[in-house]
């Protein structure tokens, strides 16, 4: 049967919209992981002793944010 | 048999080795906290690197001037706002749509435009960890030199300051000279040929310390 374009609604785009998102999470999550391994890993060569420990929190904090986000959507989507 | 002549007790000091000679040359020194910001601090306190060795310690920390990170920070600032502005355009009558997710169920915005925030945290965090671990060091024993770039790209190199053989700094352009930074570069006899500090602050005075301590490293010898 051929594709009928009158026929087509943007409600068919959701699945495909809720897919994409949470995969473009999934992402942002891996690199959020290896910007935290990055920072540990820098922090082991030159250490600050001021910023550190801030530099860590907020890179903890950021991935965290990322996987609440991908929970929160893939329940609430 | 009486002694003839019997030489005096030597009042000569031992010959000093080229460290000790390095101290005597050496000012007082007076060591600087470094703030979280800094790009430039001479002696600086609270700073301790993986490799360093005892007695090992740091004459000059360096990074790119803070100035240089204009670009990013105002790219930041301009997709910050992107959304307010668009909110407000989509607002006006001359355009026909009460939302910018108007197409979209209610959930769908309010998780993109989280998402959006979140991609802007990351990008100005990956932005100043870049700046922020971007670092040379002049120690009394060493040249290091730390590349840190993309998150995934992480080069150490070091030199000893006997191996060094020239330094030098060019510095180019309006924006350089106003804030007073620029590229130094130090020629090694070593694996790794050159030595790029880039974009740091009062490269003149940089060269100037590197040449010090050549100059005494060759004195001392």
């Amino acid at each position: 049967m051929p594709f009928d374009i009158t026929s087509f609604q943007t409600s068919q785009l959701i699945p495909f919209l809720k897919a994409g998102f949470l995969l473009i999470v999934g992402m942002y999550i891996i690199f959020s992981l290896i910007v935290v391994r990055q920072v540990f890993s820098m922090d082991s060569i030159v250490k600050e002793v001021h910023v550190a420990i801030v530099l860590k929190i907020l890179a903890i904090l950021l991935t965290l944010l990322g996987i609440w986000l991908f929970l929160s959507s893939l329940a609430i989507l | 048999m009486p002694d003839v002549f019997t030489s005096p007790p030597s009042s000569q000091p031992a010959q000093p080795d080229s460290s000790q000679i390095i101290n005597q040359l050496t000012p007082p020194i007076t060591e600087h906290h470094i703030h979280a910001l800094a790009a430039f601090c001479q002696n600086p306190l609270g700073i301790t690197f993986a490799t360093q060795e005892e007695g090992e310690t740091i004459l000059l920390f360096l990074r790119r001037h803070f100035i240089t990170n204009f670009p990013w920070i105002f790219i930041s600032i301009v997709l910050l706002v992107v959304p307010t502005i668009l909110h407000i355009l989509f607002k006006t009558p001359f355009i026909a749509a009460d939302n910018l997710f108007s197409f979209l169920p209610a959930n769908f915005g309010t998780f993109f435009t989280l998402f959006y925030y979140l991609l802007i945290a990351m990008y100005i965090f990956i932005n100043f960890i870049t700046w922020y671990f971007n670092i040379s060091m002049v120690t009394t024993i060493r040249i290091i030199d730390i590349d840190f770039s993309d998150v995934v790209y992480k080069n150490i190199s070091a030199t000893k300051l006997d191996l060094v053989q020239d330094v030098n700094y060019t510095q180019i352009g309006v924006i350089p000279s106003v804030f007073d930074y620029g590229d130094v570069l130090v020629q090694t006899a070593g694996s790794q040929e050159m030595f790029d500090f880039s974009s740091v602050p009062h490269p003149q005075r940089v060269v100037k310390i590197i040449e010090d301590l050549i100059g005494r490293r060759d004195n001392a010898v």
